[in-house]
């Protein structure tokens, strides 16, 4: 226990130290970035950051999804309709991004962030968003129509939000991008909450093929102990006899992805994408999980304003 | 697991995408000039992104009434003093092309004749796009 403390501890400690040495080492180039907007571009001359730009779109999918909760899967059909909002606009290196690949309601998974630098190969912003999904156990057992013993009288999960600086590297058809992200869930109503760093990274590839885009992509994230434990952990106050006490370690999530985008008109695209995601195995032995891998399919349509 | 107003939002998107697919799908131009019909079809090539190549396969048809040595010609808008001939029908009342369109920039067809290089029909692809091309670089996921 003392051990894990300590090494919270210091790895919460190397996380700000990191975060503030990167921000002050940044902060001259952010500054001649902004300055030198009107030069034209060299090879080394940072490119110019977004001005306003905006596109809002809508989109709806049909979505086969599991999660990794003991016993829950989609029931009804509307479990698989998913109607997303998504808005991205930007003015003078501030920006907020929605995902236009996945399908979300309203602006759940937009990031709000800042361009500290947009160089032509690379760009470090710091950015806002919500990194993990919240649960709540009583909403999930009434839309399973079944008990499920491990899930029933547990507290709420909050949603996990964090600030994150990433970096991005553009490579000529393809994006790798890591975020390095203090993150905290939010306190419940007995003011439980977790906090903890996230390290979660993207390489996507691109490979058009006449009129579509196909993408392919693999992900790696990890996630600190004190989060992990938060989400799938069982502490003294919600142990039953189908929910042993439980403390979870952190860990990582591996990720395979294949989405493809084709144009319909100047307005709708077709979309429709699978990603394979790989937990950690020991995630298993949390009485609230079943699975360490989950499939996920996606298809489409988006309408673009 | 979703709000009824979501639900409201989400048949109005299937609505309007139904009753949106046949205008964006019909497609098709005709040309009719000194007695002529010139019909290209689809008109339109949409890509996703503006500036990237549009790839669609093109049929192209004339007919008139009379006989006629005719040549198709390609041109790009943007470049209109190249002209490039794709094919020529010696005394022909009809003639059919369907070729692959390869362009990022709108595309005219003439009908030209022969002898005396005279344009005697001519009809436009179209190229468009879904997104604009932003300074943005997406780095999206799906799941």
């Amino acid at each position: 226990m003392l051990f894990q403390k300590f090494k919270r501890f210091t790895l919460k400690h190397l996380l700000s130290s990191f975060l503030i040495i990167l921000y002050f080492s940044v902060a001259t180039t952010s500054y001649a970035a902004q300055e030198s907007n009107n030069m034209p571009n060299s090879a080394n001359s940072p490119i110019v950051k977004d001005t306003f730009e905006w596109q809002f779109m809508v989109d709806l999918s049909l979505v086969d999804t599991q999660i990794l909760l003991t016993d829950v899967e989609q029931t009804e059909l509307w479990d698989y309709f998913q109607l997303g909002l998504l808005l991205d606009m930007s003015y003078k290196g501030f920006f907020i991004q929605t995902n236009s690949r996945r399908s979300s309601t309203a602006l759940g998974s937009a990031e709000f962030g800042y361009q500290i630098t947009v160089q032509n190969d690379w760009q470090l912003d710091v950015i806002l968003k919500a990194y993990i999904q919240g649960y709540a156990p009583e909403a999930i057992i009434k839309d399973q129509e079944k008990d499920i013993p491990q899930l029933a009288g547990l507290s709420d999960r909050n949603p996990t939000g964090g600030i994150a600086l990433r970096y991005s590297h553009f490579f000529d058809d393809a994006i790798f991008y890591i975020d390095v992200a203090a993150a905290r869930a939010v306190a419940d109503e007995q003011g439980d909450d977790a906090s903890g760093m996230i390290v979660d990274s993207f390489y996507s590839y691109l490979l058009p093929y006449r009129n579509w885009d196909i993408y392919l992509g693999a992900g790696l994230t990890y996630y600190e102990q004190a989060l992990v434990d938060y989400y799938i952990g069982i502490n003294a106050d919600e142990v039953s006899s189908a929910r042993p006490l439980y403390k979870a370690d952190g860990g990582f999530r591996g990720q395979l992805e294949v989405y493809a985008q084709y144009p319909l008109s100047q307005s709708w695209s077709f979309n429709a994408g699978i990603t394979q995601s790989f937990y950690f195995n020991d995630i298993k032995k949390s009485p609230l999980v079943d699975k360490n891998k989950l499939t996920q399919l996606m298809v489409g349509v988006l309408y673009v304003f | 697991m979703y709000s009824s107003v979501s639900k409201g939002i989400a048949l109005l998107v299937v609505i309007s995408f139904i009753g949106f697919i046949p205008n964006s799908t019909a497609q098709e131009k005709t040309a009719i000039t000194d007695k002529i019909e010139f019909k290209v079809q689809p008109q339109q090539c949409v890509t996703l992104r503006q500036g990237r190549d549009c790839f669609a396969t093109i049929t192209m048809q004339w007919q008139k009434s009379t006989e006629q040595s005719l040549c198709l010609y390609q041109i790009n808008k943007k470049q209109t003093d190249n002209k490039q001939q794709l094919r020529c029908w010696k005394k022909s009342q009809q003639g059919q092309m369907i070729l692959e369109f390869e362009s990022s920039d709108n595309l005219i067809y003439q009908l030209r004749t022969q002898q005396g290089d005279q344009l005697v029909a001519e009809t436009e692809v179209v190229v468009s796009w879904l997104h604009k091309n932003t300074t943005r670089r997406r780095r999206w996921r799906l799941f």
